[in-house]
């Protein structure tokens, strides 16, 4: 294999607010996404492809995959938050007329309500239903524990055997302690929380597997086709080349859909016991307790400023988190560079489900208590919050988005002393800002395909969750090709088609669309040629465009996309892409203005208006870009004032695990939202599916703040904290 | 949801014989019980559907009031002319519930008997007092929705935002059973969990409301009903409240205010309307009435701030009634 | 540094990740940012019921197999 020719660059890079060089290797193939002025597609309000199918109820979700003779299937759950399972008696579900499959040998010991105890599959939901209820489980019920406060404390159930506090080690650099006891210095100290929230994905997780022999196809509901196959081919001990995972559409992920999960295999392994395809679609509750979810984090923090408001020492101890699983820590400080910094974080072990990765995981909930501390901070200092930042933000992107978020939200209009707003009804106006990466990597290998009689297919095995994958892949190759998106068929969704990594942390875009990109440009050069030597033209000379090839300068020497095909013989034109680093960067900026009316006799806050303001380096689809923005804000919205996971410590058990009392908002909650795609002129593509999530609740609990001079110290911003906070309970 | 026998009675007197069987319960519009037997919370043996019966789904205006059946929708009862016009708080109260979508399905007499949204009550896995164990866990658990008054030893609040409307109306409700028909005045069909621990109304095994009678209200009476929601999109009430005012002139000449969201029945303020007979109505009065409301409230440990809240509904709600400004 | 078990996973095992990209911050090296499962669970739990992570998931543990090894 020839060795491939690489470059080494150095680039800039930022973590959690600490910037430094680094020299990487990338490789050294000239590609470039040329001028966005001269793109006829890319860039532009592409709306997505497969848009009518969602809105007609033709597109197929995995929900809606009906195969003859499907059987269904359904878990049994434990109701425990932690017990030992004495003995299972499933004897009298097996007799149930209907019932197909029984699986009971999962766990013998259930450490948090809505663990998998056993399953079965039958002809209808319903006969499955009555199958579980059947099963006979003794459980021997332990000491459990389900709040975070109560698991730290010494007396606690463990819920692991060991402490359930651990982490702890100190990160540090800087000398803190001599910044906090400088004279010049302005300090503020307080504690901010986060709650816990969940994924709430409009389709439930779950997948339909069918054998034909020792042959699995899963259609699943999942953000990573590849990944499903090579952990049930794992699970279930089959060779990876003997599974085939389908997503073609797919309800959102958010990070909780990567690999093939407990019910994956459960499901796989009832359609293999009962000789027929089962569907298992995850109901409302189990999503809740079983799929995970955003931990919730507390941080005491401690933050000084000079006097002139330059940031000088940061302090935190903080304790998440992830029921029975850690993730829970978060980058603090946060954005703003601190010279001085100690953090602590402690994961806290509690008999609830595990958590997930989630939209930017650790992000919002350090936003929250980063952005609290700065405006509590500022407000201390007597500076503009606004101000604050552009003196403590060096990114330049971010500069320049800061200026125009003001202008657009009217930050003049704030209150400049927080709580100073006349009546009874408060308005007040608040920012936070968000960092992401947003690269891409090695690995997609799509596939372009130009048929002679003109059709166009593209094929990659990434899956869309929702963001617009499939859009883009199409929009690439049309601009490519000179054609229409619609005359681009954009296959994805499928294991058979080339390999593509798992979508998240938003590498998808700038993993997917340099690889889409190179084999377009690949199909270009190859039909040129072809064309150029029919013509008798030079191929630099050739022009696709408007569904035409064209000889630059003759205009007679012109053919439709047609008469061109027509000459690629019966073989086509099939090429593959690989990813290219040059047409990816990373690193994108974002901020968000907020503002709020807050009633001070009802405690409830309206969000107006909110200024979302994005960069993703080369705009693909502007449209999409603007969607993600408006989900983004819609879920941050729900983060500051409604969503919370709420578990009883008498019973252990989630008191809200529905959409009832977890609440999230309908259209009358929703405020006016200023979507804007800020164009930086990098010329490469980087991902912006998570951060327009991270600073929403910070720059609405910051309006909150200058609207009635109260800070609300955890979310939600419920009327019953506002009410308190303002002295009237 | 466990498997049951579904039934279509053409007549009254079949539905109530049918319901008068042990293990049946009742379905009209159906938004709480199928949401109720698919978590497992009833397990009914049989069913019977009440939207068979004839004749239990129109409003009759009369000379003395309105008649709605039973079956009437809430959007019909939030869309019609007259109610919206005489009976406004009636029309606000219907419009506050759920969704849409609810409310074109859902029926009056289901709002009125809907069973309480407490979260120990709806968890099937939690034996509550209400379901015949020995403890509320809303006493020592997470009680931020409950009810900051009650008798005990249950603290639901009631969940219906049609009841306050009616009760400060002075509806009345048609209940027909085995016995026969009775009328009860809507205020005394609520009880308290002193009085009735696992239903929260007057009506026995087999019996169904039929009907509500509201009176006309008198020349002069103006109504609301506000509801106060952490979401606007799809929420029950942290507090609402019903007000009826009978105006002379200024002149406030009678006086109704019922809460939601505060106890386990519509809470009924007499002390509240006492404020307000006899005085034009104005902020220090609707101030006055909205302290007196829940002057009697003693909140569990997470829903103090229902007190200012219902203070400050209350004195919004008559000061809207009013139309003061 | 340990070897990894074969059967550990966390989500940036599967997504595309750049050498180019340190400054992705959702990439931290911070194993408390990470959420981790078990391939033979599909949990954060072990077979042993003990949890499943880069710091308890070690040689020394009953169930740990490492990455290559049948």
């Amino acid at each position: 294999m020839p060795q491939q020719k690489t470059k080494r660059i150095k680039t800039t890079v930022t973590v959690n607010g600490e910037t430094r060089e680094v020299e990487i290797e990338v490789p050294d193939i000239e590609a470039a996404w040329g001028d966005p002025q001269n793109m006829r597609r890319l860039g532009k309000r592409i709306p997505r492809v497969e848009g009518a199918d969602k809105v007609t109820g033709r597109a197929k979700y995995t929900y809606d995959i009906q195969l003859p003779g499907m059987l269904y299937g359904k878990i049994l759950r434990s109701p425990y938050p932690h017990a030992r399972i004495r003995s299972i008696d499933a004897s009298q579900a097996e007799k149930l007329p209907g019932v197909k499959a029984v699986i009971t040998d999962l766990t013998r010991e259930v450490k948090y309500v809505g663990e998998e105890v056993a399953a079965v599959a039958a002809v209808s939901e319903q006969v499955a239903r009555d199958a579980l209820k059947l099963i006979k489980v003794e459980y021997e019920p332990l000491p459990f524990v389900v709040t975070p406060e109560t698991a730290r404390e010494p007396s606690a159930p463990r819920v692991h055997g060991g402490q359930n506090v651990s982490g702890g080690n100190p990160r540090e650099r800087g000398d803190v302690d001599s910044a906090f006891r400088r004279s010049d210095v302005v300090v503020h100290e307080a504690t901010y929380s986060v709650p816990a929230r969940s994924h709430c994905c409009l389709e439930p997780h779950g997948l339909v597997c069918q054998w034909q022999g020792d042959k699995l196809i899963a259609w699943a509901s999942t953000q990573g086709i590849f990944s499903v196959r090579d952990e049930l081919a794992g699970a279930l001990g089959i060779p990876a080349s003997n599974v085939r995972v389908i997503c073609e559409h797919m309800g959102g992920g958010f990070g909780s859909k990567f690999g093939a999960r407990a019910e994956g295999v459960i499901c796989a392994r009832l359609a293999k016991v009962a000789g027929a395809p089962v569907k298992l679609m995850l109901e409302r509750e189990e999503e809740q307790l079983a799929t995970g979810y955003g931990p919730g984090v507390t941080a005491k923090v401690k933050i000084a400023a000079t006097r002139d408001g330059q940031l000088i020492a940061w302090e935190s101890e903080s304790y998440g988190s992830g029921g029975v699983g850690g993730g829970s820590g978060i980058p603090l400080p946060y954005i703003y560079p601190v010279p001085n910094v100690r953090t602590r974080h402690y994961d806290v072990a509690t008999n609830i489900g595990a958590s997930a990765a989630l939209r930017a995981p650790g992000h919002p909930q350090a936003s929250f208590i980063m952005e609290s501390a700065m405006d509590d901070l500022a407000h201390k200092l007597g500076m503009d919050p606004l101000e604050f930042r552009l003196k403590n933000d060096p990114n330049p992107v971010r500069q320049a988005e800061y200026r125009l978020g003001a202008e657009r939200i009217g930050w003049h209009r704030r209150n400049r002393v927080a709580g100073q707003a006349p009546g009874v009804v408060k308005r007040g106006l608040g920012v936070a800002s968000a960092v992401w990466g947003g690269g891409g990597g090695a690995g997609s290998r799509p596939t372009v395909r130009i048929d002679p009689d003109g059709s166009v297919e593209v094929r990659l095995g990434t899956q869309d969750l929702g963001t617009g994958t499939r859009t883009y892949v199409a929009a690439i190759v049309a601009e490519e090709l000179g054609l229409d998106v619609r005359q681009v068929k954009a296959l994805i969704g499928d294991t058979d088609y080339g390999y593509s990594g798992a979508s998240g942390g938003s590498t998808t875009t700038a993993s997917v669309a340099p690889a889409v990109k190179m084999a377009a440009m690949a199909a270009r050069e190859r039909l040129v040629a072809m064309v150029s030597q029919h013509l008798q033209v030079n191929p630099a000379d050739i022009v696709l465009a408007d569904g035409k090839v064209t000889a630059r300068g003759s205009s007679e020497k012109s053919l439709t996309w047609k008469q061109a095909c027509a000459l690629l013989g019966k073989e086509g034109i099939e090429v593959q892409g690989e990813w290219n680093a040059n047409l990816q960067g990373s690193g994108v900026a974002g901020c968000q203005f907020a503002e709020v009316e807050v009633d001070t006799e009802t405690g409830k806050v309206r969000v107006v208006k909110i200024v979302a303001i994005q960069d993703c380096g080369l705009v693909l689809n502007r449209l999409a870009v603007e969607s993600q923005i408006y989900g983004g804000v819609t879920q941050g919205l729900a983060m500051a004032l409604f969503e919370q996971r709420l578990f009883d410590e008498q019973t252990g058990r989630m008191l809200n695990a529905n959409l009832e009392e977890y609440k999230l908002p309908g259209s009358l909650d929703m405020p006016d939202i200023e979507a804007i795609v800020y164009d930086n002129p990098t010329g490469k593509v980087s991902g912006m599916g998570e951060p327009p999530v991270i600073p929403t609740a910070a720059a609405i609990g910051n309006a909150v703040f200058n609207a009635i001079g109260k800070r609300i110290h955890s979310l939600p911003i419920t009327p019953a904290k506002v009410l308190e906070a303002l002295g009237k309970v | 949801m466990k498997a049951f026998a579904y039934h279509q009675p053409k007549t009254v007197a079949d539905a109530v014989r049918l319901l008068s069987q042990r293990g049946t319960m009742a379905i009209a519009g159906g938004q709480d019980i199928l949401g109720a037997m698919k978590d497992g919370l009833f397990e009914p043996e049989h069913l019977v559907n009440l939207k068979s019966l004839p004749g239990l789904g129109d409003i009759k205006e009369t000379s003395t009031g309105l008649q709605i059946g039973a079956l009437v929708t809430l959007s019909d009862i939030a869309e019609h002319p007259v109610i919206r016009r005489d009976y406004t708080a009636l029309a606000e109260a219907a419009e506050a519930v759920a969704t849409l979508q609810i409310r074109n399905v859902g029926t009056i007499g289901g709002n009125l008997c809907q069973r309480p949204r407490c979260w120990y009550f709806r968890d099937p896995h939690v034996h509550c007092l209400k379901k015949g164990g020995d403890q509320c866990y809303a006493v020592r658990g997470d009680n931020r929705y409950h009810a900051i008054i009650s008798p005990g030893p249950c603290y639901i609040v009631h969940p219906s935002d049609c009841a306050p409307a009616l009760v400060a109306l002075g509806a009345k409700v048609t209940i027909v059973g085995a016995k026969g028909t009775r009328t009860v005045a809507l205020k005394e069909f609520f009880q308290m969990p002193d009085k009735n621990l696992k239903g929260e109304n007057v009506l026995q095994p087999g019996e169904v409301v039929t009907q509500i009678t509201v009176p006309r209200p008198k020349a002069g009476t103006r109504s609301t009903y506000l509801k106060v929601r952490e979401k606007d999109s799809f929420d029950w009430a942290l507090v609402s409240a019903a007000v009826v005012l009978q105006m002379q002139g200024e002149v406030c000449r009678a006086a109704s205010v019922v809460l939601g969201g505060v106890a386990p029945v519509p809470y009924e303020s007499p002390s509240a309307a006492k404020v307000l007979v006899g005085k034009p109505i104005t902020v220090q009065a609707a101030t006055a009435a909205g302290k007196a409301a829940v002057g009697q409230a003693t909140p569990l440990e997470h829903n103090a701030y229902k007190v200012p809240l219902a203070e400050a509904v209350v004195k919004r709600a008559v000061l809207a009634a009013a139309g003061v400004r | 540094m340990n070897t990894r078990c074969k059967y550990l996973r966390t989500k940036m095992d599967y997504v595309a990740r750049a050498a180019a990209t340190p400054d992705d911050p959702s990439w931290t090296d911070v194993s408390s940012q990470k959420h981790f499962w078990c391939l033979r669970t599909m949990k954060p739990l072990g077979p042993d019921g003990a949890p499943a992570d880069d710091t308890s998931c070690t040689t020394g543990r009953e169930c740990f197999i490492a990455e290559g090894e049948a």
